[in-house]
């Protein structure tokens, strides 16, 4: 039902469009962070969800569309319509460079490779002069649109160009999954060597998703140090590829809304919880591993199979 | 028709449902507490520094009952984790969702830096109880924004001095952790030693909360030096010191420092291997005057230990948005007024006359502590020199 879907997805986006007239304030940064994580969460279903490629380095990409945004801006360069690009297009590159010794391998390997290569990444930002180093960088000010009318530096103009990036993203990796192109990738993700065998450079084309994947990232880096004016290599370190890994796996694996919905659940309990107890992280193990042993399909997987055969059977 | 031009009745009913309005309002207004964010660390490195300071602010607290001119004092605590990260996400909290009157903290100067932003621009009083970034006072002053602790360079600066002149030590090795407190307290101290003729042998920057020391102290051996400085603070000074002990160097090598390095429970941590270490700082709890003595007994009584340095900054803290509310009235509402009643803040602290410079940073004396054998197994700082008198910061850059 393609027409109740695109329904669906309408009054999600009209519903987180009408935020700013609802709240402001704390909650209107708490649901842009929410948005941010959504896209940041949704890139890595790309890799491990639809592809089967298991990435314990993805904040590497976000951080360095971060750290990108920043230097610009530090360096003076404050038109958007250069900042913005060079975020994504570094973001890709890495991932461009990142992936291509990746890719060589599978499985455990794989996890292996990209937490290694993602920690490299995370040690040139804890060292570099160019980074603050632990300190962190603090963005004095976001970039200029250049157009009239639109001032970033307003949290609700700056929270719907957020909101515009990230359903045009969601767009188009929704386009993109359900594409030949995302077809072959779940094909890969089933059976390689079938892929392989049939004629697909399997790859070229686990390559290329790694590429498009770190771009979505950067993208999502881009915003989130925006939004902070405030990036510090904790954003890139492999405790962050793993907090994302995990609002994917609430959410649910190989689904475009499982990802959102995880990284919602997942920011919406830390704030929750972390705000009765300094101890957040136990209560929230917790719920991750009863999410894992009784919700293989993450949230949006359980709500699925309520929905068609009954909660226990999907 | 006939109550409208009755005015005996309308007089009344304006009275009976005026009065309790009035009345209620300015009830409501009485009763609405003062809120104090406590953006502290409680885990990670300076967790012992965090709950040091909680501890003394809440002493000074609990002596007006936490009441200041008919409004009572709320204090919410959350736990920065020594993460800049983490401490601007909770300073936004307290700011936007909680919308406290008074941030209090941090610890640590990279949290400070990264807290500046939310608390200048939202026009939110922040009273830095530890974190001696100098920007914060320099070129990143803001009206908003009062230190009741020290500045990075204040007891580094006449430490380098005193160094070269009354220690005559001229070839030093320094150590630091690699962030925002470590380069400025390092750059402090070379601005003084340097310029008395001292030498830097080498200069190293390990990882805050670094756990292993040993290749920083090898390097340190190799260049022989004739005293080695650092700065450590908190769980990284009590590793530090024991390990600077465990590598033999101790009684080859004189340790200095900060004060920090051997302060409060890190003191206790480290007990023998600290013996001999000379520091500077603006207090010891040693101290030999009724206010600090009265401090460290009330502190003893309440909490059943010692106060350390960041306990009596945390008092000092409480002391000052005590006094600047009264002097408002209870009135946070008025920015520009509570802000001058925060400069003029003036009492008698336990490290002395407490006053503020042009820049929101306390003038204060910076003493040489040395780490004896008190007898009967105590372990203290006791103070050996004044290094500088009536310090204060240059506040460069600062246009307030």
């Amino acid at each position: 039902m393609p027409s109740r879907r695109i329904l669906f997805y309408a009054a999600v986006l009209a519903a987180l469009g009408a935020v700013p007239m609802a709240v402001g304030g704390f909650y209107l940064e708490f649901t842009n962070q929410i948005l941010i994580f959504a896209l940041f969460a949704a890139s890595l279903d790309l890799l491990a969800g639809y592809t089967g490629l298991i990435s314990l380095g993805h904040a590497a990409f976000f951080g360095i569309g971060a750290y990108a945004t920043a230097i610009l801006v530090e360096l003076g360069v404050v038109r958007l319509v250069f900042v913005l690009p060079a975020a994504v297009l570094l973001s890709a590159l890495a991932a461009a460079a990142i992936g291509a010794l990746c890719i060589r391998t599978t499985g455990v390997s794989f996890i292996m490779i990209t937490l290694a290569l993602a920690q490299l990444v995370y040690y040139v930002a804890l060292n570099s002069p160019m980074t603050g180093s632990t300190d962190g960088m603090l963005m004095f000010q976001r970039p200029e649109s250049g157009l009239p009318g639109i001032d970033l530096e307003n949290n609700i103009h700056f929270y719907y160009y957020s909101l515009l990036l990230v359903g045009l993203s969601f767009g188009i990796m929704g386009r993109l999954v359900s594409s030949p192109f995302g077809r072959a990738l779940q094909g890969i993700r089933a059976n390689e060597e079938r892929m392989s065998a049939m004629g697909y450079r399997a790859g070229t084309y686990k390559l290329t998703v790694f590429v498009i994947a770190g771009a979505f990232a950067g993208l999502a880096g881009h915003l989130f140090v925006n939004l902070q004016f405030f990036i510090d290599p904790s954003s890139l370190q492999w405790h962050a590829s793993g907090q994302v890994l995990t609002m994917v796996l609430m959410g649910g694996l190989g689904t475009l809304s499982g990802p959102a919905v995880g990284a919602a659940l997942f920011i919406g309990l830390e704030e929750v919880i972390s705000s009765y107890t300094d101890h957040w992280m136990l209560p929230m193990g917790i719920i991750l591993v009863l999410i894992v042993l009784f919700a293989r399909g993450g949230v949006v997987g359980l709500w699925r199979g309520i929905r068609s055969k009954g909660p226990w059977n999907g | 028709m006939s109550w409208a031009v009755n005015p005996n009745r309308s007089t009344l009913a304006i009275f009976v449902v005026g009065l309790p309005m009035v009345l209620m309002s300015w009830a409501g207004y009485a009763a609405e507490p003062v809120k104090l964010g406590l953006v502290l660390p409680y885990s990670a490195v300076y967790a012992s520094l965090g709950n040091d300071i909680t501890n003394g602010l809440e002493l000074a607290l609990s002596e007006v009952n936490y009441q200041v001119a008919g409004r009572p004092i709320v204090v919410l605590k959350q736990d920065s984790q020594v993460s800049p990260k983490v401490g601007l996400q909770i300073t936004k909290k307290f700011i936007q969702q909680d919308k406290v009157d008074f941030l209090v903290g941090p610890v640590a100067s990279h949290v400070a830096n990264a807290m500046r932003k939310a608390a200048h621009d939202s026009k939110t009083f922040m009273i830095i109880a530890n974190a001696g970034s100098v920007v914060l006072t320099r070129e990143l002053c803001s009206p908003y924004i009062f230190r009741t602790s020290f500045s990075n360079w204040q007891p580094n600066y006449p430490m380098g001095i005193w160094m070269a002149r009354e220690e005559g030590i001229k070839r030093v090795a320094i150590l630091a952790p690699n962030y925002a407190a470590g380069r400025q307290m390092m750059e402090a101290f070379k601005e003084g030693f340097l310029a008395n003729g001292g030498e830097i042998l080498s200069e190293q920057y390990p990882a805050l909360g670094e756990s292993d020391f040993q290749p920083y102290l090898t390097n340190i051996a190799q260049g022989n030096p004739e005293a080695v400085f650092v700065f450590f603070s908190g769980a990284d000074a009590v590793k530090f010191v024991r390990q600077y002990a465990q590598a033999g160097l101790k009684d080859q090598i004189p340790l200095y420092g900060s004060g920090f390095l051997v302060e409060g429970k890190v003191l206790s941590a480290q007990g023998q291997a600290a013996v001999g270490i000379k520091t500077a700082l603006h207090w010891a709890d040693t101290m030999d005057n009724p206010v600090s003595k009265k401090f460290v007994r009330d502190y003893k009584a309440k909490f059943g230990e010692i106060p350390s340095l960041f306990s009596l900054q945390g008092y000092d803290t409480g002391h000052m948005i005590i006094q600047a509310l009264e002097a408002t009235g209870g009135d946070t509402s008025d920015k520009m007024r509570l802000r001058r009643a925060l400069e003029d803040v003036r009492f008698e602290s336990p490290r002395g006359p407490f006053k503020l410079s042009r820049s929101h940073n306390p003038i204060q004396n910076i003493y040489i502590r040395e780490v004896v054998n008190a007898g009967y197994g105590v372990i203290e700082n006791q103070i050996i020199a004044v290094a500088a008198e009536a310090l204060e910061d240059p506040g460069t850059g600062c246009d307030l």
